[in-house]
C-alpha cells in the first residue's frame, strides 16, 4: 500500500456536547486502500463519516489529510441535490466547484453517464428520478471529481446488479490510480469480497479492526466469514 | 365521551388557532413589533385620521376602478378550511351525522371569519367612501353586504373548483371568476346609489342558495385534507422565507414534490456564464434555481408589485420610503435565498477549494437586485419627473441597491 491519505483520531463526537455518539475512533487510510466500515444500525458509522466530512457540531479530536491539496468525494445513502437543477447542471456545478475545464468535465462525464445509462435524461430534474437513478447521479458526481478519497455510505441501496458491478469496477480503477475508499455498508458478503481492511464499530467505538485474518483472530473463530466473526465479536461486547 | 360534530369542530378549531399562534410567534418577535409593526400601525393610524379630516392627499388618487381592484383582491383573499384530518376518515365515514355537523360548523366559521375581516376592511375604507366619494351610510351598508356575501360565495366556489376540477381548469375558472367579480364591483361602485340594495339582495340570495347546496354536497376527504396541508405548507414556507434563515427543518421550506421533468427555463441546461469556477458555479446555481423556483420567484415579484403599488398610491413622502424600503427588502430576500443555497447538503459531497462567500454573493446579489431596483426606480421616476425620471432615477436606484447588497453581503458568513 502507498502513503497515508487520512488520519482519523476522534476522542469523542456527537450532535451536541451533551450527546456523544462515538468515542475513541482511531484509524488511517492509505493510498489504494478500501476500508469497510461495518456495524449494526445506530453503532456510529454515519456519525464517523459526518465527523470526517466536518458536518458535526461537536467533534473532539483530529481529522487530518496528508496534505492540504487532498480532496474527498462523498456518496451519501440518501441522494441530495438541488431541486431546481437538471442532472447536467449538477455536473456543471460540481465541475465548477472542482475547477475542471469544460473539456475535462465532458470527457469524464459522458462515459459515466453512458455506463450508468443516464445519458438520455441529462436535461431532466433529478427530483423526478427513481431512488436508483438518483444514487447513480451521486456516484457519477463523485467519479467526476477524481478525488484522493471516496467516502461512501451504503452505496448499494437502490442499485441494480449491473450498476453495482460497474460501480465496483470503476472504484477498483480509481484505487489502481491511488485513490482510497472508506465504505460503510451492511452487505457483509460484498464487503468481505472487496475490502482490504475492516473497521468494526459497535456502541460508538471500534471493537476490532484490520484484515479479515485480524478480525478472525480478535473474534477467536478460525476460518469463519466476516458475518460470523462480527457476530461473535458482538456477542462478546 | 361521545364525539359529536360540535365537539370535533371545537377541537379542530383549537388546533387551527394554535397553529396560527405558533406561526405568529415564529414570524413576529419583539424586534418585528418594534421596528416594523408598531411604526406601521402608528403611520396607519395617522393616515386614517387624516383620511377622516380630508387631509390625505394620496386618497385623491383612489378612484372607483382602484377601489374595485382593492375590493376584488380582498374578496379573493379568503380561504375555507375543512377541519378534517387523515385520522378522521374511517370514523367519519361511519358517522355521517357527525360529518354533516362538522360541515355546517365549518361553513359557519367561514361566514364568521369573513365577517370579522370585512368589518376591519370596511372600517379602513369607510372614510374614503364617505369623505372623498360622498357616499351615504346606506350606500356603504349595501356595499358591505354585497362584498361580504360575495366573499363567502367566492371562497366556497374556489374550494369546490380546486376539489372537483383539474388544476388547469380550476385555475382558468378562478381567473374568469376574478374578471367577473371585478366587473361586478366596478358596476356596483358606479351605480351604488340606484341599484346598491338590489345587488345586495341578489348576492345574499345567491350565497344562501349555494351555501345550502354546499352543505348537502359529499366531501372528498383526501382532496380536502391535501388542500388544507397545501395551505399550511404555503403559509409556513412564506414565514420561513420572510424570516431570516432560522434553521427550520428542511421539509418545511421545500415544496412537497416536483412533478415537472424538465425545468421551464434553460430547458437544455444552457449555461448562463461561460467560465467553470466555484464563484461562477455558485452564481449560476443561485440565479437559475431562483428563476425556476415558483414560490421564491413569486415572492420576489410580489415584493416588487407591492412596492410599485405603494409608490403609485401612497403620499409623496411615503413613496420614497416605499422605494428604499422595498429595495432593502429585496436585499434581505436575496440573503435568505443565499442561505438556502449555501447551507444545502449537496455542498457536503465534495471537499475542494474554499471560496469566499461574501465575494461570491456580492456579484450574484448585484445581478439579482437589478430588475427590482430598475422597476421600482423607473415607476418612482416617472411619477415625480415624468420621462426624465425614467432616465434619471434608475441610476440612483442602482447605486442604492448596490449599497444594500454591500450591507447584506457583509452579514453573510
Amino acid at each position: 500500500m502507498g502513503m497515508k491519505i487520512l488520519n482519523v483520531s476522534i476522542d469523542e463526537a456527537g450532535y451536541s456536547q451533551d450527546e456523544v455518539v462515538i468515542h475513541g475512533i482511531n484509524f488511517d487510510i492509505k493510498e489504494g486502500e478500501l476500508i469497510g466500515l461495518i456495524g449494526p444500525n445506530g453503532a456510529g458509522k454515519s456519525t464517523t463519516i459526518k465527523s470526517i466530512l466536518g458536518t458535526l457540531e461537536n467533534v473532539v479530536g483530529t481529522i487530518q489529510f496528508q496534505d492540504q491539496s487532498m480532496r474527498y468525494a462523498y456518496i451519501p445513502e440518501q441522494p441530495v441535490f438541488y431541486e431546481e437543477l437538471t442532472l447536467w447542471e449538477h455536473i456543471q456545478f460540481t465541475a465548477s466547484i472542482c475547477e475542471l475545464t469544460e473539456q475535462e468535465m465532458t470527457e469524464r462525464a459522458k462515459p459515466l453517464l453512458e455506463i450508468f445509462r443516464l445519458d438520455d435524461v441529462i436535461h431532466q430534474l433529478p427530483s423526478t428520478f427513481s431512488k436508483g437513478m438518483q444514487q447513480k447521479l451521486m456516484i457519477i458526481l463523485a467519479f467526476l471529481t477524481k478525488p484522493n478519497l471516496y467516502i461512501i455510505d451504503e452505496p448499494f441501496v437502490g442499485l441494480d446488479p449491473k450498476a453495482m458491478n460497474d460501480f465496483l469496477r470503476l472504484l477498483n480503477e480509481e484505487r489502481e490510480q491511488g485513490a482510497a475508499v472508506l465504505m460503510s455498508t451492511h452487505m457483509l458478503d460484498t464487503a468481505e469480497r472487496i475490502c482490504d481492511r475492516f473497521l468494526l464499530i459497535m456502541k460508538g467505538s471500534i471493537i476490532a479492526q484490520g484484515t479479515l485474518a485480524d478480525i478472525r483472530n480478535a473474534a477467536q473463530v478460525q476460518d469463519a466469514n466476516l458475518f460470523d466473526s462480527f457476530e461473535a465479536l458482538m456477542e462478546r461486547t | 365521551m361521545m364525539m359529536t360534530g360540535k365537539r370535533l369542530f371545537k377541537r379542530r378549531l383549537k388546533q387551527h388557532i394554535q397553529f396560527y399562534m405558533q406561526i405568529r410567534r415564529v414570524a413576529v418577535d419583539w424586534a418585528v413589533w418594534i421596528y416594523v409593526l408598531i411604526p406601521l400601525l402608528l403611520t396607519g393610524l395617522y393616515q386614517y385620521i387624516t383620511l377622516w379630516n380630508m387631509e390625505a392627499g394620496w386618497a385623491t388618487y383612489l378612484n372607483e376602478p382602484a377601489l374595485a381592484l382593492i375590493i376584488t383582491i380582498f374578496i379573493f383573499s379568503g380561504i375555507s378550511i375543512s377541519f378534517l384530518q387523515s385520522a378522521d376518515i374511517l370514523y367519519l365515514w361511519q358517522k355521517q351525522d357527525v360529518m354533516g355537523t362538522l360541515h355546517r360548523y365549518r361553513l359557519g366559521y367561514y361566514y364568521t371569519i369573513s365577517l370579522v375581516k370585512w368589518l376591519i376592511v370596511i372600517g379602513i375604507l369607510a372614510p374614503i367612501f364617505m369623505v372623498y366619494l360622498n357616499w351615504t351610510g346606506s350606500m356603504l351598508c349595501a356595499l358591505g353586504l354585497i362584498v361580504y356575501f360575495l366573499q363567502v360565495l367566492v371562497g366556497i366556489l374556489r374550494r369546490r373548483f380546486k376539489i372537483q376540477l383539474g388544476k388547469w381548469v380550476s385555475r382558468f375558472l378562478i381567473i374568469g371568476l376574478v374578471v367577473v367579480v371585478y366587473i361586478l364591483m366596478r358596476y356596483s361602485l358606479a351605480h351604488m346609489a340606484t341599484t346598491g340594495w338590489v345587488l345586495a339582495l341578489v348576492t345574499i340570495v345567491m350565497t344562501a342558495y349555494y351555501s345550502t347546496y354546499f352543505i348537502r354536497q359529499k366531501q372528498n376527504f383526501y382532496r380536502e385534507i391535501d388542500l388544507d396541508t397545501e395551505h399550511k405548507n404555503k403559509l409556513l414556507q412564506l414565514v420561513l422565507m420572510q424570516s431570516a434563515y432560522i434553521g427550520g427543518p428542511e421539509y418545511l421550506s421545500e415544496k412537497i414534490s416536483n412533478l415537472r421533468k424538465h425545468p421551464w427555463l434553460f430547458r437544455k441546461s444552457q449555461k448562463m456564464f461561460k467560465a467553470y469556477t466555484p464563484e461562477i458555479g455558485y452564481r449560476e446555481v443561485f440565479i437559475k434555481s431562483l428563476l425556476r423556483s415558483k414560490n421564491w420567484l413569486l415572492l420576489y415579484v410580489q415584493i416588487v408589485g407591492f412596492g410599485v403599488f405603494g409608490i403609485v398610491m401612497f403620499p409623496f413622502w411615503l413613496k420614497w420610503f416605499m422605494w428604499i424600503g422595498m429595495i432593502f427588502l429585496i436585499g434581505n430576500f436575496l440573503k435568505t435565498y443565499w442561505n438556502k443555497i449555501w447551507s444545502h447538503q449537496f455542498l457536503d459531497l465534495v471537499k475542494w477549494r474554499e471560496v469566499e462567500p461574501q465575494k461570491v454573493s456580492r456579484h450574484t446579489f448585484r445581478i439579482a437586485i437589478i430588475p427590482a431596483s430598475l422597476v421600482l426606480s423607473a415607476v418612482l421616476g416617472y411619477i415625480i419627473l415624468s420621462y426624465w425620471g425614467i432616465l434619471f432615477l434608475p441610476m440612483i436606484g442602482l447605486a442604492i441597491a448596490f449599497g444594500v447588497v454591500e450591507f447584506f453581503t457583509k452579514r453573510i458568513s
